[in-house]
C-alpha cells in the first residue's frame, strides 16, 4: 500500500536530493553547488542562491550536511560537506524518485487510454 | 564595505535571523558573490557584466529570503506560533514566574531538610532574597537572549549589571552575616572566660552556613553573569562584524 505522492513535498525533496548529489562529488561552497547542478544538468537544474541557502541551512540543521568555515584570504567562506546521514538520505531519495518515476512513466505509457486532451496537455 | 553592499542591504532588511546567524548568513552571501563575480569576471565578462549575473544568481526574494527566516526561527518562536503576542507575552511571564517560584521552593525546601532553616542567623533570610533574586534575574536574562533569542538594540546587555550587583550583594551579606555571628561569639568568648560546647557549636555553625550560602549563590549568580556576558558580547560582535551595517528595525531577533 502506498500512500498518496505529495507533489509540493516531493519538489521539495527533489531541490534536497539535487544538493545532497552535488555534495557526493566533494566539499562544496553554495555557489559551487549551484553551478555543479546548472553544468550537470545542462542547464535543467538552475537553483538560484536564494533559494538555495534556506536548503543548505535546513539540511544542515537536519545534520545531513555539515558547514564549515574556511578563513581563506581575505574573506571567510562557508564550505558544505555530506555527511554518513546525508548519504543515507541520499540513498533512499534516489530510490524514492525511482519509484515514483516508474510509476509515473507506467501510467503515461498507458497513454493510449488517455483522452486526447488530456495526452497533449 | 563589499562591492555588493546594496544587494546584501536588502536581504538583511528582511532577514529577521537572530544574530550570530544573521551575520554569519551575510557572510555567506557575500563570499559566494564575490566568488561569482571573479568566475564571471574570469569567463571573460566585463565588470559590470559579471556584478549584474551574480546578483541575478543570488536571486534574493523576499519570498527565499522568508524561507531562510523560517529555517533559523528559534525553537522558542516555532513552538509559540499558534500564539498571538500578548497570548506569548503572558505566557512567557507566567512560565518565568513559575520556574523561578519552583527553584526557589526547591532550594527553599533542601535548606529545610538539612536544618539550616531551624535557628538560622537572620542574615540567612536576606541571603535567601538576594538569591532568589539572582536566580529570577539570571533566568530571565537566559530566557531572553538563549530561549527567545531577542536582540534588539539596546537591551542585549540588560539584566547583566543588575545580575553582577545581585550576585555581590548575595556574598556580601552572606560575608556580613559571618562577620556578625563571629562577633557575637567573639562577645560571648570575652564576657565568659569559657563558652560551653553547647553555645559555642551551634554559633560557629550558624555562621558558616550563612557564610556559605551567601558564597554559594553568589558564584552562581557571577558564573550565570559570565555565561550571559559571552552571549551578549558574541551577539555584539556579530552584529559589529556583519558585511552590511544592520537595519534598526530587524534586530529583534526573528519577531518581525
Amino acid at each position: 500500500m502506498h500512500s498518496t505522492l505529495d507533489t509540493q513535498s516531493f519538489a521539495k525533496s527533489i531541490n534536497e536530493l539535487l544538493v545532497l548529489s552535488a555534495l557526493r562529488e566533494g566539499p562544496m561552497h553554495g555557489y559551487q553547488i549551484a553551478l555543479e547542478l546548472e553544468e550537470r544538468s545542462a542547464g535543467m537544474f538552475n537553483l538560484q542562491h536564494g533559494t538555495l541557502y534556506p536548503i543548505l541551512h535546513r539540511l544542515e540543521r537536519e545534520g545531513l550536511i555539515a558547514g564549515e568555515w574556511s578563513a581563506g584570504v581575505g574573506r571567510r567562506r562557508k564550505e558544505y560537506v555530506l555527511t554518513r546521514t546525508g548519504r543515507a538520505r541520499l540513498g533512499e531519495g534516489t530510490g524514492d524518485v525511482r519509484e515514483v518515476f516508474a510509476r509515473l512513466l507506467h501510467v503515461l505509457g498507458d497513454g493510449n487510454g488517455l483522452r486526447p486532451g488530456l495526452a497533449t496537455g | 564595505m563589499t562591492r555588493f553592499a546594496a544587494v546584501l542591504q536588502r536581504v538583511e532588511a528582511r532577514l529577521t535571523v537572530p544574530q550570530p546567524a544573521r551575520s554569519r548568513i551575510l557572510h555567506e552571501m557575500a563570499a559566494d558573490l564575490e566568488d561569482l563575480y571573479a568566475a564571471y569576471r574570469a569567463r571573460g565578462l566585463a565588470d559590470a557584466d559579471a556584478l549584474r549575473r551574480a546578483e541575478a544568481a543570488l536571486g534574493a526574494s523576499p519570498e527565499a529570503v522568508e524561507a531562510l527566516v523560517q529555517v533559523h526561527r528559534p525553537a522558542w518562536e516555532r513552538l509559540l506560533a499558534r500564539f498571538s503576542d500578548s497570548g506569548r507575552h503572558r505566557l512567557e511571564r507566567g512560565l518565568l514566574t513559575g520556574l523561578t517560584l519552583v527553584g526557589v521552593l526547591v532550594g527553599a525546601g533542601a535548606l529545610a531538610r538539612q536544618g539550616i532553616l531551624d535557628d538560622a542567623s537572620p542574615f540567612v533570610w536576606p541571603v535567601l532574597v538576594l538569591a532568589a533574586g539572582t536566580l529570577a534575574v539570571s533566568g530571565g536574562v537566559f530566557f531572553r537572549l538563549v530561549v527567545k533569542q531577542d536582540h534588539r538594540p539596546g537591551t542585549v546587555r540588560a539584566g547583566l549589571l543588575p545580575l553582577l550587583v545581585l550576585a555581590a550583594a548575595t556574598v556580601l551579606m552572606g560575608g556580613i552575616g559571618w562577620v556578625w555571628e563571629m562577633s557575637r561569639i567573639a562577645d560571648d568568648v570575652s564576657r565568659l572566660a569559657t563558652v560551653p560546647a553547647d553555645i559555642l557549636v551551634p554559633r560557629l555553625r550558624r555562621a558558616s552556613e550563612v557564610f556559605a550560602l551567601g558564597l554559594t549563590s553568589g558564584l552562581g549568580g557571577v558564573l550565570a553573569w559570565f555565561h550571559l556576558r559571552r552571549r551578549a558580547l558574541a551577539v555584539e560582535r556579530a552584529e559589529a562584524s556583519q558585511p552590511v551595517p544592520a537595519t534598526h528595525s530587524n534586530r529583534t531577533g526573528g519577531v518581525p
